[in-house]
């Protein structure tokens, strides 16, 4: 199963902790790195994550012992030094990000790739500075990676076509589907997908139609999965609200991107989505509207 | 609510032809627009219009003008994909608390799909009744909105096309990772682009004026990419190009 390749993903939370493990289902020996507090909390969520596959009958016990054998959990970077990729998933925080991108320089072998997940920093300000900037690129995993078959790869204006080519061969290596994009705010997801939500957002606040009917029009005449609404919920009406100002801070106030006060308001009053109990909609304990 | 309303269905140049065959034959006649541009109101006993006219808003006025010139008290117009609100069309006909607003996308139009029914400020209550009943006979759902350019789903997807067409036009991806990446990373039915192609460029660009127009937004400002497609006449699949060549479909539609 090993392919004898060497992944490094710094960070182990949610987003982490499932590229790792997507990365190690593929036959990628696998260094999970983060801090010593967050450790055993990896750790169990390695092994729940195991444990389900076991359950749900996908996984038998060689194969949990083939995966705990290719992953290793471990507080500092010496991996680096043997790392083909490093996948980087820490915190949203640019200082953190460069202060960590600038430590793995001195560390890693000249022909690793250092990956940044992040949805919303500019990649090339990362870069900017360091002594190969061509080395760095976005790897922007959707939640969650376990399930979630895209992985947007970013270029900046350092990438040269072999890296980027180099980065899609990885990308369908571990399963995923590769799409290319510039680094420009949002790339193409979080960007595009803006209008669902914002555009929702203000017809309801002009009382066009009420939440509920928007979810029901967008569904069933347009055959979308979910509904704006319901999205928001899910995903967390405080994230969506992040998001949503950061690309319209990032496009210097293009009217196309700007947020709504309803959203404003929603975090305001604490209503989060799904997470808290009540967001657009309510939910009662078993998570039902 | 009348069964056995006669209807007649009017579609203008580039208008979508889906409600045809989603009507039914049964007391449901298809009028030439050449002709109602002439005559105006083709026979007394049809007693919902549907004005199937995707083109910019002053052409939609013109058609309703035309129709309205000796039209029946009692007819109902069913406007198709109001451009702008349904309260400020419908002044151009003779009988403006006749005229409803509808939307739905045409190739998603079916049984268990949901239309949007929109009243302007002077529309009857029997007008939306009579329209509301036509589709619900024949198995859609309804929602009841206000009116307003593109009601709620064509405003929205119009929106997510126009920004898939910026990103495009200023070469962030490709136009198949776009689409891919929608479907992928956000579980879209289809990619902006390939939708963007199936609907039609010119219906959009006509649409997103609409938005434009009535807010006075900058917000709602088409793609320059959208409009010189359109203006050269790459609008998509029923042209055989658009943001994708469409060799099968050349020449059809």
């Amino acid at each position: 199963m090993e392919n004898g390749k060497h992944v490094m993903v710094i960070g182990g939370g949610t987003m982490g902790q499932g590229i790792a493990l997507v990365c190690v289902l593929s036959g990628y020996r696998t260094t999970v790195v983060d801090l010593p507090a967050a450790i055993p909390r990896i750790r169990t969520g390695v092994e729940r994550f195991l444990a389900d596959r076991v359950k749900k009958g996908k996984f038998s016990a060689a194969d949990v012992q083939n995966v705990m054998g290719l992953i290793a959990i471990e507080e500092d970077l010496s991996a680096a030094a043997s790392a083909d990729w490093i996948i980087e998933a820490i915190a949203e925080n640019f200082d953190a990000k460069k202060k960590l991108f600038s430590d793995l320089e001195k560390a890693m072998k000249t022909e690793a790739t250092i990956c940044t997940n992040t949805s919303s920093l500019s990649v090339t300000a990362m870069a900017a500075g360091m002594r190969n900037p061509g080395c760095v690129l976005g790897l922007h995993f959707f939640n969650p990676p376990a399930v979630m078959p895209l992985v947007e790869i970013v270029r900046t204006c350092w990438t040269d076509e072999a890296t980027a080519a180099k980065a899609f061969e990885f990308v369908q290596s571990i399963r995923k589907f590769p799409v290319l994009v510039k680094d420009t705010p949002g790339f193409i997801v979080n960007r595009i997908a803006r209008s669902f939500a914002v555009e929702s957002l203000k017809i309801v606040t002009e009382g066009i139609a009420a939440p509920e009917q928007v979810d029901r029009i967008m569904r069933l005449g347009g055959n979308f999965k979910m509904g704006p609404f319901e999205l928001m919920d899910m995903v967390g009406i405080d994230v969506n609200f992040a998001v949503t100002r950061s690309i319209y801070r990032a496009f210097f106030e293009e009217p196309r991107f700007r947020p709504q006060i309803l959203q404003q308001d929603l975090v305001n009053a604490g209503r989060l989505g799904r997470k808290t109990g009540r967001g657009i909609y309510s939910y009662e304990t078993g998570g039902k509207k | 609510m009348n069964v056995a309303l006669q209807v007649a269905l009017v579609y203008g140049p580039g208008a979508p032809e889906g409600l045809a065959s989603f009507a039914g034959k049964e007391g449901v006649s298809i009028w030439d627009p050449a002709r109602i541009r002439a005559a105006g109101f083709l026979d007394p006993q049809v007693g919902i219009v549907f004005l199937m006219v995707d083109a910019g808003a002053e052409e939609q006025k013109a058609w309703l003008q035309a129709l309205g010139r000796n039209a029946e008290k009692t007819a109902v117009v069913a406007l198709y994909a109001p451009h702008l609100s349904v309260s400020e069309l419908a002044m151009a006909y003779r009988y403006p608390e006749q005229v409803v607003g509808v939307g739905f996308l045409d190739q998603m139009l079916s049984p268990g799909s949901l239309v949007e029914i929109a009243p302007g400020l002077r529309t009857a209550v029997a007008a939306v009744d009579a329209v509301e009943g036509f589709f619900r006979e024949r198995g859609c759902e309804t929602e009841r909105v206000k009116d307003f350019s593109g009601l709620v789903l064509r405003r929205v997807l119009f929106m997510i096309i126009n920004e898939a067409a910026y990103a495009l036009w200023e070469g962030i991806a490709s136009r198949e990772d776009i689409d891919l990446a929608m479907k992928l990373g956000t579980n879209y039915p289809m990619g902006p682009l390939e939708w963007a192609d199936s609907i039609g460029l010119d219906r959009i660009y006509n649409g997103l004026k609409g938005l434009h127009e009535e807010y006075g937004d900058d917000r709602y400002r088409p793609c320059p990419l959208i409009r010189k497609m359109v203006a050269a006449g790459h609008t998509g699949k029923r042209a055989g190009i658009g943001f994708y060549t469409h060799h099968a479909e050349r020449g059809k539609g």
